[in-house]
């Protein structure tokens, strides 16, 4: 006659829940939801897809949150560019002013898309103004910060300009491709 | 359309609540800052101290890196450059003379100037002596007299003074706060920085966050160029001196003077230059490396190591270090110093030149970012 075995009290939800948390506690994470809410939208931009969770709460701590009301400009066309703006919530059009006082729009960016990439590259002057068309937030990342980035992480910022240069080699296509049609139709 | 109207009138009168709202939490800001300033004067020292070390070692926390490997080598440089500075501390604190010794040593000076004097001046013991002394003595005979006199009075008893076990207490916990500061400052990785420009409204963000970092890159490279430039400069003194045959306690003495006053143009060279002649004179016996080097030419043999100190700092580790980094003018810098030394002391003799540096640095960029940001 053998006695029935008891069974292993199974480990609930809740229980792996807290312990769960409580590593995390230990291991220095969750101290802050802001920052790791911002660590889990970052990884849905696809200048950040690359990078490891690590790496990427090093750029949380570099980015800044900044909230625009309806109308007012993020930047405007001809200003020094110093940033990237990534839109987490809201509208926010990219456009050029007429003379006429009017603007013509290039393009109206939304959640996880960005504006301003090209001064992560150098400081010449904007191309174009971005204004937020509703109440919106914005992370922006600016340029100095990922210079003094890479000098103690080159990793992450080496995926960084390798993903930069590729949205840029993609646009440069889709425009080259734009112009050639546009010749094709004129001739 | 009357819902419009009534939203742009909430609009607008949230608008001047909001201004209102920044104008008085301003004011008490302001009035917090200065309250606090007023009350926490004697912490002010410290913290500014150990913030202005922290800030000048940052570049070896940040060569290190930030995994665990490369955070552990940029302790262990630390590490080594505490000990550095402690050792040289030591040293000066062991050469620095006591009470008697300042005593013999000025009797010694006194002694010996007045030997040297009157062998230049060829004097006998009818007090005639050579043409220099024709020429000279009328207007020399009562400075060195004058000279002879101030070695010849040293500071009173009254004047030294024991410290008070409670006021070493005090002077402990308000100089705790400088390596407290300089730890908080040295492994701050720019969250000092976002704080206040987080504060910027929306249109000048991305101009104070230029500003910010123009000053930051401007002010460190001159700092750290300055501070480097002055240990290069105090190295080379010192080795100058012991080859000379100087003591190498007193040679290291020395060169950390001439080094640290190395920021105030033309003065640091010639605080150097005269300390080094002064000891030379009085000095019993040299062990020179350079054979023809005696007691007698020792002074001559000194100035001619801070001349060639002057030199290399002017030809090669000014260029080499300093290099690019934006320039103070020699008499805004000489001006500064001794400005600031009077009006606040101690702590005005050491932030003059950096806050110099931030006021025209600041100037320069706000004017050159309003412009380009349109806002002038």
């Amino acid at each position: 006659m053998t006695a029935a075995k008891p069974e292993a009290a199974p480990v609930s939800q809740e229980k792996r829940a807290a312990l769960r948390i409580l590593w995390g506690q230990l291991r220095g994470q969750n101290r802050n939801e802001w920052e790791h809410n911002k660590v889990k939208f970052l990884k849905r931009i696809p200048f950040f897809e690359n990078l490891s969770r690590r790496q990427m709460q090093e750029v949380a701590k570099i980015v800044y949150e900044r909230e625009y009301e309806e109308n007012e400009f993020i930047f405007e066309i001809g200003q020094p560019g110093a940033a990237l703006f990534i839109v987490q919530q809201g509208e926010v059009s990219v456009e050029i002013p007429n003379p006429d006082d009017e603007s013509t729009q290039l393009a109206v960016v939304s959640k996880l898309s960005f504006v301003g990439e090209l001064a992560l590259l150098d400081e010449s002057p904007r191309s174009a103004s971005a204004r937020a068309l509703t109440k919106t937030k914005v992370l922006a990342l600016f340029r100095k910060d990922l210079d003094r980035l890479s000098e103690t992480n080159p990793d992450i910022t080496s995926s960084i300009y390798r993903a930069l240069a590729t949205i840029i080699g993609n646009r440069l296509k889709a425009t080259n491709e734009l112009i050639e049609r546009r010749l094709k139709i004129a001739a | 359309m009357a819902i419009t109207a009534a939203r742009l009138e909430q609009e607008k009168s949230r608008k001047t609540r909001r201004v209102w709202f920044h104008i008085i939490s301003a004011t008490l800001w302001l009035l917090l800052a200065i309250g606090l300033f007023y009350g926490l004067r004697p912490l002010l020292l410290p913290i500014l101290m150990g913030a202005f070390l922290g800030y000048v070692c940052k570049p070896l926390v940040r060569f290190g890196g930030s995994s665990i490997k490369k955070r552990a080598r940029s302790i262990g440089l630390l590490l080594v450059l505490g000990l550095s500075f402690y050792w040289v501390g030591k040293t000066i604190k062991e050469s620095w003379p006591n009470d008697q010794q300042k005593l013999v040593f000025r009797e010694r000076l006194r002694t010996r100037c007045h030997e040297r004097y009157e062998s230049w001046m060829g004097l006998d013991h009818h007090g005639h002596g050579n043409f220099l002394h024709k020429i000279f003595g009328r207007d020399l005979d009562p400075v060195m007299k004058r000279v002879y006199v101030v070695l010849k009075t040293g500071p009173t008893s009254e004047d030294v003074q024991t410290p008070q076990a409670v006021d070493m207490m005090y002077a402990f916990t308000i100089w705790i706060m400088l390596p407290i500061t300089f730890l908080f400052v040295l492994f701050d990785r720019g969250q000092i920085l976002h704080f206040f420009i987080r504060l910027a409204p929306n249109r000048y963000f991305e101009l104070a966050h230029s500003l910010v970092e123009n000053v930051d890159e401007a002010l460190g490279r001159y700092i750290r160029g300055t501070m480097l430039e002055g240990l290069l400069v105090g190295i080379t003194l010192a080795i100058g001196f012991f080859i000379c045959g100087i003591d190498p306690k007193v040679a290291i003495l020395i060169g950390s003077i001439g080094g640290l006053t190395n920021a105030i143009p033309f003065v640091g060279t010639l605080i150097a230059c005269l300390i080094g002649v002064i000891y030379a004179l009085v000095a019993d016996s040299i062990h020179p490396l350079i054979p023809f080097i005696n007691i007698d030419n020792l002074a001559l043999a000194v100035v001619c190591v801070v001349v060639v100190t002057h030199l290399l700092d002017n030809a090669i580790y000014q260029p080499m270090i300093v290099g690019h980094a934006a320039k103070i003018h020699p008499l805004v810098v000489m001006v500064g110093v001794m400005g600031g030394s009077m009006m606040f002391g101690f702590a005005g003799l050491i932030f003059a030149v950096p806050t110099i540096m931030v006021v025209k640095v600041v100037v320069e960029t706000l004017y050159s970012g309003l412009k380009a940001y349109r806002i002038i």
